[in-house]
């Protein structure tokens, strides 16, 4: 049984642990050439901007999401539950849209200019599109654990200090932030690694005058091919980023946070200034979330500009032209395929992606089941790609495939089947975190009691398994499925020029001239957003009630 | 003083509290007793001002309390599972009413004499007041803390921690302590210890207090007066003597444990037909033909209407000091020496009328 553990093990040693490591022995013992001055200073500058952007990120984050913890925990008011599932859904959605997205309301081709062409300021390309990406992104990370811990937190200790003389001022000061300090450091240090290794945002919204590490990593190795100084830089990232995941497991693991059983009950607002607040609140939020998803699908679908080589009249209006684009197969476009074939692309990496990270995970999870010493040993080493940068492993991929000393090597390299090798490694420990609670609800007595009455072994598996865990399987999969359509920093990285991914192939029409092309960015967007929402809805309807927390 | 007048309260449409009155007099305790769900912890918490009564009014010497936030009011509030601050130590959880009393009375500085006072109050900030440190060390000798003050909450006994809430409670100089089921979590020699140093600090401190419990031991030994809540409603009210002696009710008897509670038929001649046969109590109302009566019978009272009966020993158990003695008809007496199981013995009653039941 616990041998069933192993075929995850040695895929993540192939395919994680030995790219790091390339990383690691490149960097330190084959190119100690790449330590120069130069370099170094590069790096150094790189390092600050990247903790820079992420510090501010963070702070702004909990600016929007402090008050809405708030907002949540202590009043109920209509559409709280709507509004809630509303600030968690950007959490799941691909960068590529979330950029898109903003791109169509705030972007120079957006709605937003398009609507108040007077108010019309420069958006892509700033430091605010950047943090305004990553506070959409992270906000539901304090809602969810500043939030949660507010609600569970015992409502005497307030009501003891109120009755001991403090206003509420005070308790809020001396009584309710000293408590929440684990909480708020957690959800502080999760926005922190979230927005310290982000990716596709800072590259589509931040433009090239920002780089952090993430994008600093793709740029020397795939626009300057300097593997060496990349693989320099992502050694800086992975320890920054195991440093951030070791402080936040002692602050959860240590966190004190006296609770009640009952819940405090959230109230409606009472005096006006608590209404106007909570309105506000709420609509504040509503358009923040909604905003830039709905813009994505109506920008879609309206023709605002000429297209690129378009002389002449120009319509306005509704148009379906970007979609149908997309089927259509163009010279001097920017592919040499019909644009859909991403789509056929990705969706076959997807499936890729289940049929592995299933075939890994299943065995995985029930060897986890089953608590020992090796299972206990190797359930940190496979929960570990959860912290690893998507870029680091793309280019780990490129280091160790890349010598054309084997053929075996290049056919891996040069083959489609690396997309979802990656993409398996980034799935796997949703995939066995799904699986596993599912697994472990099911009580042996059943089992046993079903084999007593008469039932073949395929007989027990068939009337006692297989009903609970569908569920977590369907959500396992889908799960997979949505985490390798919308992967965008490995598949930047190894994903072929002809076997575009779909975020893949919207970041490249983002970065295009014309009309059309950015028309076909949204068509795409706006196809991958509804996917994606399909998959989170499924997750979210199939996930055992008590699981899949952070 | 405080007097609460007419209070009414309603949860999800049930009522909770109705028409409650009551006063609390100079360095007097009294102790509101009921079920678990009767509405005494809300009626504290309405006194406390952390929730609005529906009806009615709350009074301090007279005047009306309902526009004074719960932090100025001065009550001392101490909760069934304590409620400590986890975060701080014990020192800082019993200083914490002093120095938010003296933050508010700076700010009030503050408001009147805006810039003379503005210096020393700021720096009075920054340290700790030796006056301050006085006050904590005196009411941690109170409840026999003395050297508990850097130890953390976290890691004290149940019985400490109490103390520790009611040290936090006294040090502000509240001018009415309250307290909510504040023994309920010890187990019973600890409570009967921490009752009797109770009774000893609310004599000697002579603050008012509001003792809620629903443990009728515990509200006979530290009350002045008692009030039977039931239902959210006042059904009693009275000294612990007065109360035991008069119940005055079915549910009140039941409730306190006084005798056995039966209930009968009258008759027309003023007797009751009752399981265990015509009985003839002294009833204070009078009752029609026919109307269903609650009788208390207290075993080898004397005075009064007395009974006579022969019954059936079904069951002994051993009680402490006596011999616990079931009868039929669910009758439970107290007997030094204990009878057989099975034999017939013959027990005198009083007759008590407890009115409709």
């Amino acid at each position: 049984m616990k041998f069933r553990i192993l075929p995850a093990v040695l895929f993540l040693a192939v395919f994680f642990f030995l790219p790091l490591a390339r990383i690691l022995t490149l960097t330190l013992t084959l190119n100690l050439s790449v330590l120069t001055a130069e370099n170094l200073q590069r790096a150094f500058s790189v390092l600050r901007f990247t903790f820079y952007q992420a510090f501010l990120s963070t702070i702004l984050t909990f600016l929007l999401g402090l008050p809405s913890a708030i907002l949540f925990a202590r009043f109920d008011f209509r559409g709280k539950s709507l509004l809630r599932a509303l600030t968690a859904v950007p959490f799941m959605l691909p960068t590529v849209v979330v950029a898109a997205g903003f791109n169509a309301l705030l972007g120079p081709r957006g709605l937003f200019s398009f609507l108040f062409p007077l108010y019309s300021f420069q958006f892509t390309n700033t430091l605010t599109a950047i943090l305004l990406a990553h506070i959409f992104y992270n906000t539901t990370i304090v809602i969810r654990i500043v939030g949660n811990a507010l609600t569970h937190l015992d409502p005497r200790l307030e009501q003891a200090a109120r009755t001991l003389g403090a206003d509420s001022k005070h308790v809020w000061w001396n009584v309710t932030l000293p408590l929440l300090r684990a909480p708020l450091l957690a959800a502080g240090l999760l926005v922190f690694l979230f927005d310290f290794t982000s990716f596709g945002v800072i590259l589509l919204l931040g433009g090239p005058q920002f780089s952090t590490l993430e994008v600093e990593i793709y740029i020397q190795a795939m626009h300057l091919l300097n593997l060496p100084m990349a693989a320099l830089l992502s050694l800086i990232q992975l320890l920054c980023t195991l440093a951030f995941s070791a402080l936040y497991s002692r602050v959860v693991t240590r966190s004190l946070v006296p609770t009640t059983p009952k819940p405090s009950s959230s109230r409606l607002p009472k005096t006006i200034r608590e209404r106007i607040l909570v309105f506000g609140m709420f609509f504040l939020l509503f358009m923040f979330f909604v905003l830039p998803l709905v813009s994505l699908p109506i920008r879609s679908l309206t023709r605002l500009e000429a297209d690129l080589g378009q002389r002449g009249e120009i319509q306005y209006g509704l148009t379906t032209d970007y979609y149908t684009e997309l089927f259509i197969n163009r010279r001097g476009s920017v592919f040499y395929v019909p644009p859909i074939e991403a789509a056929r692309n990705s969706l076959g990496y997807a499936a890729a992606t289940v049929a592995l990270s299933l075939a890994l995970g299943f065995p995985a999870a029930s060897a986890l089941v089953h608590p020992n010493r090796l299972t206990k040993l190797l359930d940190p080493l496979i929960m570990l790609p959860l912290g690893a940068s998507a870029v680091t492993l793309g280019l780990g991929y490129i280091i160790t495939f890349n010598e054309p000393l084997t053929s075996a090597h290049w056919i891996l390299l040069t083959s489609p089947l690396i997309v979802p090798l990656a993409h398996t490694i980034i799935a796997l420990p949703f995939v066995i975190r799904t699986l596993q609670p599912a697994l472990a609800s099911i009580p042996e007595r059943l089992r046993h009691a079903a084999a007593a009455l008469g039932a073949s072994p395929f007989r027990v598996w068939q009337t006692v398994d297989w009903p609970i865990l569908s569920r977590a399987v369907l959500a396992a999969s889908t799960f997979a499925f949505t985490v390798s359509l919308g992967e965008f920093g490995a598949a930047t990285l190894l994903a072929r020029p002809d076997y575009p991914t779909l975020p893949v192939a919207i970041a490249r029409f983002l970065s295009q001239p014309g009309g059309l092309n950015y028309g076909q960015a949204m068509a795409m967007s706006t196809i991958l957003m509804a996917v994606t929402l399909v998959g989170i809805l499924l997750i979210e309807k199939m996930r055992l009630p008590g699981t899949g927390e952070f | 003083m405080l007097t609460i007048s007419h209070v009414s309260k309603t949860y999800e449409n049930q009522p909770l509290l109705t028409d409650v009155s009551l006063t609390v007099g100079a360095g007097e305790t009294i102790c509101l007793l009921g079920a678990s769900g009767s509405g005494k912890s809300t009626l504290l918490r309405i006194i406390a001002g952390l929730e609005p009564p529906e009806a009615g009014r709350v009074l301090w010497d007279g005047a009306d309390l309902a526009p004074i936030p719960p932090h100025v009011r001065d009550f001392g509030l101490v909760f069934q599972d304590y409620a400590l601050f986890p975060h701080l130590t014990v020192f800082e959880n019993v200083a914490f009413g002093l120095r938010m009393k003296s933050n508010t009375k700076t700010q009030k500085h503050k408001d009147m004499k805006q810039n003379k006072r503005l210096v020393s109050s700021s720096l009075g900030a920054f340290v700790v007041n030796p006056k301050l440190s006085e006050r904590v060390a005196e009411v941690l000798e109170l409840v026999n803390l003395t050297d508990f003050g850097n130890r953390r909450v976290t890691d004290l006994s149940g019985g400490e921690q109490q103390r520790v809430a009611l040290a936090r409670a006294l040090a502000p100089h509240p001018r009415l302590l309250m307290f909510d089921e504040p023994l309920g979590a010890l187990d019973r020699t600890l409570k009967e210890e921490l009752l009797h140093e109770l009774r000893a600090i609310l004599h000697r401190t002579q603050i008012p207090a509001i003792y809620v419990t629903h443990d009728q031991e515990e509200a006979f030994a530290i009350a002045d007066r008692i009030l039977l809540l039931h239902e959210g409603i006042i059904l009693r009210e009275g000294t612990p003597a007065d109360v035991w002696s008069d119940p005055q009710s079915a549910w009140a008897a039941r409730f306190l444990g006084v005798g056995n509670v039966i209930e009968g038929k009258m008759n027309g001649d003023g007797r009751v037909e009752t399981e265990l046969g015509f009985l003839r109590p002294l009833c204070k109302h009078n009752h029609v033909v026919g109307e269903r009566v609650a009788l208390l019978l207290r075993q080898g009272r004397k005075g009064g209407r007395v009974a006579r009966l022969k019954m059936s020993v079904e069951d002994v158990l051993f009680s402490r000091e006596q011999f616990e003695v079931r009868l039929g008809g669910g009758i439970v007496i107290q007997m030094v020496r204990p009878p057989k199981v099975g034999s017939k013995i013959l027990v005198t009653f009083r007759v008590e009328c407890l009115g409709h039941a």
